[in-house]
């Protein structure tokens, strides 16, 4: 390892998924901002959906999901924001506005009715009918179409979705659905096989091979549609709007392995972070923090065989929950990888009356932070400029496929206290 | 050491998406990452199966940032290349590699021209020029060695071999120890070892245990670099490539230096450009193996450079030098002798 010369920037956020991003997009414009990332971020893995909420919490909310009754209702956030001289009825909306304009800039744009009916609800990282994510609650999709009929569309040629197993899946049991399988030919795939999401995106990018899936799609009889993900963020709004409107069919795409949603969001949002003035430093790890009378005054970056030391005047920890690699594990425990910040167990969101497994604490355990986010030292002193955001924070940890609104909101209120600040 | 029975791979398809191979020539082509050093590999010794297959990794180390379970796949791919070796399957082009090593101590053959360092300056700067620069391009080592006597007494040791570099990629061990033992008797005593080739400078890093420098980090950390100010009004466009063996392997902090070089020379409009760090296919032996390959993945990048609207496309590092020349549209130059064009002549 081999040290360079350190360098200075106002803000250092470690972490390049959904809160570290959505951090840099807030704070980009005011501030010389550095956004630190190992290029594996959770968010790339995931469906992309930016929905919010626990089920349960859902269900307390009467069944509108949005981000206020989260912020009411999820432990310890509404604590801190009461707290804290922040006001939600301002801040929500000021939030969703800086998302949607950020994401639309990249090609991300969320329909107008959709927007109405829930104002601040979104899953712009895949669309709104995004379906067949893992225990997602935005999969309700599928139980909206109870009882009528859906055609699940592959492309001939391509890895994703294979029409036959998934009509098998849905078939009868679950989703009350009447379910057949088709297959489209595509020209630019003829007589390939195995082709993988971007090769699949490739050849969608001309009109020729769009016009003539909606052609395929017309001559179906039902009125649902679940295709593969066929297009990358250059042409997927166009893409998308083109199948619906021209078919007039209620076409959607499937989250499936090998997709492209969570892809199509992190590019959507490295893109928005860097338009916002955002210098982006991939392949690094953050592996140490240096601490001095409650001031993190430096963080080494470690890019292998390099490391450089970064100063700053705020720092924003965005490192994700142990599943997305931002905490460790040390024997049985969850601990923090720089030894420095406090890490705690939120009580969980139900009664429990055993010992909980991993899988439990894992949901539950993350840094803990106090007043407007701050981070705690891991000898209980509240650290004055070091804001934490995102599934790294106790209580923030959701179980996979719930979704990215609470990593989003955490992020933009920590953002919010660099600006209180500085 | 790496071992192939280990297994925490999930399935999730981030090195399939992410490679650059599977994404340019399709996963029928070229079967993955997760298929070659996951799949194919708990099949213990009949690795001989995927002998052509292998050989169109370009050992760019994409797979291995992007894997959330941090399985060491690049390291594996060049694990299964060893034991490929071992069965004595080489493809030709890469028997070639192997009989010029045996006979000139170069991965290529000598022609006339050759770069030389005359005189000896003594113990202070190595600089290790490598095959492609010493035999190929040899304006890259003259202009390194015109950078950095500005900052100290550089030379280079009579007799010094490959780096070994093309031979951990074919998987041929055996030779990679012979050289490294006489190269490093040779490198005895420098203060420090600079090279202008990130094949080379990761080679001694992983392989050697040196601290090799690039010649970037050199002359940044050497503070003589004052690039002569522009006459001309226009400026000149210029796109960096970002090779993989300095963006991945060394690390891309480096590639933070050359980005903060070119921002300082005069008359240069650094463009953003779309994928900076995705190989070009000079990488892995593939333009030996799979020279097909090679150039697809070389046009790629010159198709990149092209829609950022550059008018020169720069790369630190003779192979992707080398391999983008061969894709043409565009001209292609290594960063160091741009750097050196544009520094003033005189100290």
């Amino acid at each position: 390892m081999r040290d360079m010369p350190a360098i200075r920037v106002d803000v250092l956020v470690i972490g390049h998924g959904a809160a570290g991003l959505f951090a840099g997009i807030s704070l980009g414009k005011d501030y010389s901002v550095a956004v630190v990332g190992n290029n594996a971020s959770a968010t790339s893995l995931s469906t992309g959906c930016i929905s919010m909420i626990s089920q349960e919490a859902e269900s307390r909310s009467g069944g509108r999901i949005d981000l206020e009754s989260m912020a009411h209702s999820v432990h310890p956030f509404s604590d801190i924001i009461e707290r804290s001289a922040m006001n939600l009825e301002t801040l929500l909306p000021e939030m969703s506005q800086l998302l949607f304009r950020a994401l639309a800039d990249q090609g991300l744009e969320m329909s107008d009715d959709l927007f109405h009916q829930h104002p601040l609800l979104t899953n712009l990282g895949t669309d709104y009918n995004c379906s067949s994510a893992p225990a997602h609650t935005i999969n309700g999709q599928l139980d909206k179409m109870a009882g009528s009929k859906l055609a699940v569309l592959g492309v001939a040629g391509g890895l994703d979705l294979d029409p036959d197993l998934v009509r098998l899946l849905f078939d009868g049991k679950r989703f009350r659905l009447r379910t057949n399988s088709h297959w489209a030919s595509i020209k630019g795939l003829k007589g390939r096989r195995n082709c993988g999401p971007n090769e699949i995106a490739e050849v969608f990018r001309s009109e020729e091979a769009i016009e003539q899936l909606i052609g395929t799609i017309k001559e179906l009889d039902e009125e649902n549609v679940m295709i593969p993900p066929l297009f990358s963020l250059s042409n997927y709004a166009s893409g998308m709007t083109a199948l619906r409107r021209k078919s007039g069919r209620n076409v959607f795409e499937a989250v499936t392995p090998l997709s492209l949603p969570g892809l199509r969001l992190q590019g959507a949002m490295e893109k928005a972070a860097q338009a916002e003035g955002c210098r982006m430093l991939k392949g690094r790890t953050a592996v140490e923090l240096q601490i001095e009378n409650d001031v993190v005054t430096g963080a080494v970056l470690s890019s292998r065989t390099r490391r450089r030391l970064y100063h700053f005047n705020s720092l924003i920890i965005a490192t994700g929950d142990v599943i997305g690699g931002g905490l460790a594990i040390k024997g049985r425990e969850i601990v923090d990888p720089f030894d420095s910040l406090k890490v705690a167990t939120f009580p969980p969101r139900s009664k429990k009356t055993a010992e909980p497994g991993i899988a439990e604490a894992v949901e539950e355990t993350g840094y803990l932070v106090g007043n407007d986010m701050r981070l705690i030292s891991k000898n209980g002193r509240t650290l004055r400029n070091a804001f934490g955001a995102g599934a790294a924070l106790a209580g923030f940890s959701f179980p996979t496929g719930v979704g990215l609104g609470g990593s989003l909101l955490t992020a933009y209120v920590a953002a919010k206290s660099v600006q209180e600040v500085n | 050491m790496v071992t192939l029975r280990e297994n925490g791979c999930f399935k999730c398809g981030a090195c399939q998406l992410a490679c650059p191979v599977v994404s340019l020539e399709g996963m029928d082509k070229f079967s993955g990452p997760r298929s070659l050093a996951v799949e194919a590999v708990r099949f213990g010794n009949e690795v001989a199966g995927t002998r052509e297959d292998i050989m169109r990794c370009t050992a760019c180390y994409r797979c291995g940032e992007v894997c959330p379970a941090k399985i060491p796949l690049p390291e594996r791919i060049l694990e299964v290349r060893r034991r490929i070796f071992q069965q004595d399957l080489a493809l030709s082009g890469h028997q070639r590699i192997i009989e010029n090593i045996d006979r000139f101590g170069r991965a290529v053959e000598p022609r006339q021209d050759r770069f030389q360092l005359e005189g000896d300056k003594g113990k202070e700067v190595l600089y290790f020029p490598g095959c492609i620069g010493e035999l190929r391009l040899l304006d890259i080592p003259r202009s390194t060695v015109s950078l950095l006597s500005k900052i100290g007494n550089v030379s280079t040791p009579q007799g010094w071999l490959c780096c070994g570099a093309p031979l951990e990629k074919l998987g041929d061990w055996d030779r990679v120890k012979s050289l490294r033992e006489k190269n490093l008797r040779l490198f005895e005593g420098f203060q420090a070892i600079v090279t202008s080739c990130p094949g080379c400078q990761t080679h001694f890093t992983q392989h050697y245990s040196l601290q090799a420098l690039n010649t970037i980090e050199y002359l940044y950390e050497g503070k003589r670099l004052h690039p002569r100010p522009s006459v001309k009004s226009k400026k000149l466009r210029v796109a960096l490539h970002q090779p993989c063996h300095l963006a991945r392997t060394i690390g891309p902090h480096v590639i933070d230096y050359a980005v903060e070089l070119l921002q300082r020379t005069a008359g240069v409009r650094l463009m953003e450009m779309a994928d900076a760090d995705r190989c070009c296919g000079g990488g892995g032996g593939v333009v030996a193996g799979h020279p097909d390959v090679a150039l697809r993945l070389a046009q790629a990048k010159v198709r990149s450079a092209l829609e950022a609207k550059a008018d020169l496309l720069l790369a630190p590092c003779p192979f992707c030098v080398t391999n983008l020349r061969r894709a043409g549209g565009i001209e292609v130059k290594d960063l160091v002798v741009f750097l050196d064009e544009n520094s003033p002549k005189k100290n």
